[in-house]
């Protein structure tokens, strides 16, 4: 998998760094969810994504970090529970530890759940001697009224330990201090063969609960946020406030950015016209470039950094593993896992995103199912050209505004749940015939709620999940932007390429309920879902540059007058949910699974699947109509 | 001393694991994630569709499904004596 290919491909980078004598190897380890992240951007100052959600580090993080006159090359492992080798992590994990001659190892461990954790400590202890055990959260440990002796820990595991709360910075000094005057005793300690019983002998001697039942805050929340009356309730309004956020509040935003860059676009054009460059190289360079790569800005930006905060803030407060176990029964009997409705909820911001999200789900099978079924939840992209097509074709009839609004509110959602039908009978589908043999299985923790720290959390999610998004948008969009731009400018016999291709599919869009225009249009949509309208536009209108609509009165006397029914509309919004991902997810998909295979079944499966709907739909419905 | 299944516990209910049988590739998963000999374990809350199940283990809530639930051998904790 993906992860495997980069923590490699970051091993052999690391061996340059290992053999700068001057400097010295760090490796932090530890269970998933204990703060290795934090502990690790508070030593090196870098910003690895973290979240209250066991599993984030998927591939090696590498950091520099001085103290005085030395110099270490910290790396954060991936989260590992043991060292048994019986995952990928674990074992690249494992062999990470015997192969490289690290200097000090970290050992992060939770302080409220140290039982668990201290099995790790053992078994590292079991292959090196030179550790340095980090207890942390220990703030979150005297919260809930835990007390660990620590002097006792140091004497039992026979390791230094510091206590620490990475999150506030408390400790890191002591550390630094501990990790500058280390030397190795390098006495071989006897190996303990049964690491869980002396785990739990030493947590029993050390740690002291004053109040047997110190998750009861996280229990007592959870027993109302997973309960059958209300658990499904908040889980959809939860959901649902969040897309309908970043729709409406998208709007604003998006139209003063595309304002903006379009107002750049004149500027440059009487720039390049007065630096007397050709004509038709002004035309390539903005209509052809710039004019999309813009538009795909000012589209996919604006929802993105409402969307992405939003998620990442309940992803924070620890309540998406919930959403998971609520749902998990549905998944379950599609032979998916309950983590992929989360992997569908980031779906509706970005599906790129949706992919890479699925690393939180461990076993391959259920991994594989969500990664390839991810395109099926519309997108940021998408959501525009459905709610256009909606209120143009489906609720053009009410003069009531409020009864309009609402009716299209209505069949956005009926779009959505249909989305997740398909998304469902795909899984399962899948699961029974090309997943049949691969691995599965099913582990999901419910982490303690935490407070989300709000501006780090908006920050950090723009940074990283949304700048990354928009640069891979904008490498797909570049050429693609080259390729409209020749296709609808190339004449022959005075008909543009665009048009000749669009003749050649006329009747295979026909069959389906849809032209060969709009077929060309989700073909050169490629880059983004956002222009897949204004490239239709553009053949329709038989311009050369991409078009918006001014109203969507004048869009559907366009539509009209093209030949689009209800019929059609309906096939245009069932292709819309299913049909090829996107560029930039198409290169997500292939980073992810590293392999050709699962990457073509993902742009075949959703074709497929659409024409297949599209053709039963229509064919139903030209019955009745 | 009375053996059962772990998805036979009912709610608020505390056991002992006395073993995990799982056969598939859950099943190291499972230990790593606490399900060991010995351990007490007790059962939280149920989705709202029934199934998975939230149990407490070494202080950690974890999720196990039924279908692996009834597979890990537990022994019910009586008048505090085990």
């Amino acid at each position: 998998m993906g992860l495997t290919r980069s923590s490699k491909k970051f091993k052999s980078k690391n061996k340059e760094n290992i053999t700068n004598a001057s400097s010295n190897l760090i490796a932090l380890l530890g269970n998933p969810n204990v703060g290795k992240t934090t502990l690790f951007n508070n030593l090196t100052g870098l910003r690895g994504h973290t979240g209250n959600w066991p599993g984030k580090t998927v591939s090696n993080a590498e950091g520099i970090m001085k103290i005085k006159d030395k110099t270490y090359n910290v790396i954060d492992l991936p989260g590992i529970y043991s060292l048994n080798a019986f995952s990928e992590e674990e074992e690249i994990a494992k062999d990470f530890l015997i192969e490289k001659d690290i200097d000090i190892i970290l050992i992060v461990v939770d302080a409220t759940s140290l039982e668990r954790n201290l099995n790790l400590v053992l078994e590292a202890k079991n292959i090196k001697t030179n550790i340095i055990v980090c207890l942390n959260l220990l703030d979150e440990a005297k919260k809930k009224n835990i007390s660990i002796d620590i002097k006792g820990l140091e004497k039992e595991l026979n390791l230094p330990v510091i206590g620490m709360s990475a999150r506030k910075k408390e400790g890191i000094n002591k550390l630094l201090e501990k990790i500058y005057s280390f030397k190795n005793k390098d006495e071989k300690s006897s190996y303990i063969v049964n690491t869980e019983d002396k785990a739990k002998e030493i947590y029993d001697k050390c740690v002291t609960l004053k109040d047997e039942n110190y998750n009861k805050r996280t229990i007592k929340i959870d027993k109302i946020l997973t309960s059958k009356k209300y658990g499904i309730p908040i889980m959809l309004l939860t959901i649902g406030m969040i897309l309908w956020i970043t729709i409406i509040g998208a709007n604003y935003p998006s139209e003063l950015l595309s304002k903006g860059l379009f107002y750049i676009y004149d500027k440059l054009f009487i720039l390049l016209t007065n630096l007397g460059i050709n004509q038709t190289v002004i035309d390539f360079l903005l209509n052809g470039i710039y004019k999309v790569v813009a538009w795909v800005i000012s589209v996919m930006l604006p929802p993105m950094a409402i969307f992405f905060p939003l998620f990442t803030l309940m992803e924070d407060l620890g309540y998406l593993p919930r959403i998971a176990f609520n749902m998990d029964r549905l998944f379950k009997k599609c032979g998916a896992h309950g983590k992929q409705s989360l992997t569908m909820c980031m779906g509706y911001g970005c599906n790129a995103c949706g992919v890479i999200g699925c690393r939180i789900i461990e076993s391959k099978k259920e991994k594989l199912i969500a990664i390839l079924t991810n395109v099926f939840s519309p997108c940021n992209g998408r959501f525009p050209s459905l709610i256009a097509i909606i209120s143009i074709f489906l609720v053009s009839g009410f003069s009531n505004k409020f009864v309009s609004s609402g009716m299209s509110a209505l069949t956005l959602l009926g779009l959505i749940v249909f989305s997740c039908l398909v998304t469902l009978l795909i899984s399962k589908i899948l699961s029974l015939t090309v997943l049949k043999g691969e691995p599965s299985s099913f582990t999901l923790e419910l982490p303690p709620y935490r407070k989300p720290k709000i501006i780090d959390t908006i920050i950090r999610s723009i940074l990283d999940r949304t700048i990354f998004v928009l640069g891979r948008a904008i490498c797909v969009s570049m050429p693609a932007g080259i390729i409209i731009w020749l296709a609808a400018n190339i004449m022959i016999n005075d008909y543009s390429i665009l048009y000749y291709i669009s003749s050649f599919l006329d009747p295979l869009g026909n069959l389906i309920g849809l032209d060969g225009t709009i077929l060309i249009a989700f073909l050169f949509g490629l880059p983004a879902n956002e222009i897949v309208i204004p490239i239709m536009l553009m053949a329709y209108t038989k311009t050369s540059s991409l078009m918006d609509y001014s109203s969507l009165e004048s869009l559907k006397n366009l539509l009209v007058s093209n030949n689009w029914t209800i019929i059609t509309a309906i096939a245009f919004m069932i292709f819309t949910i299913c049909h090829f991902p996107c560029g930039t997810t198409i290169m997500t998909i292939k980073k992810e699974t590293n392999s050709l295979k699962w990457t073509i079944l993902s742009i075949l499966i959703p074709t497929i699947t659409g024409f297949i709907l599209c053709f039963i739909v229509t064919s139903l419905l030209k019955l009745f109509i | 001393m009375k053996i059962d299944t772990l998805d036979n516990l009912n709610l608020e209910e505390t056991a002992y694991i006395v073993e995990n049988n799982i056969k598939k590739d859950n099943k190291q998963h499972l230990t790593n994630l606490g399900i060991t000999k010995n351990t007490k374990i007790k059962c939280l809350y149920k989705s709202p569709f029934k199934d998975p199940t939230a149990y407490l283990v070494k202080n950690v809530i974890l999720a196990i499904r039924k279908e692996d639930a009834s597979q890990i051998m537990v022994i019910r904790k009586e008048n505090g004596s085990y």
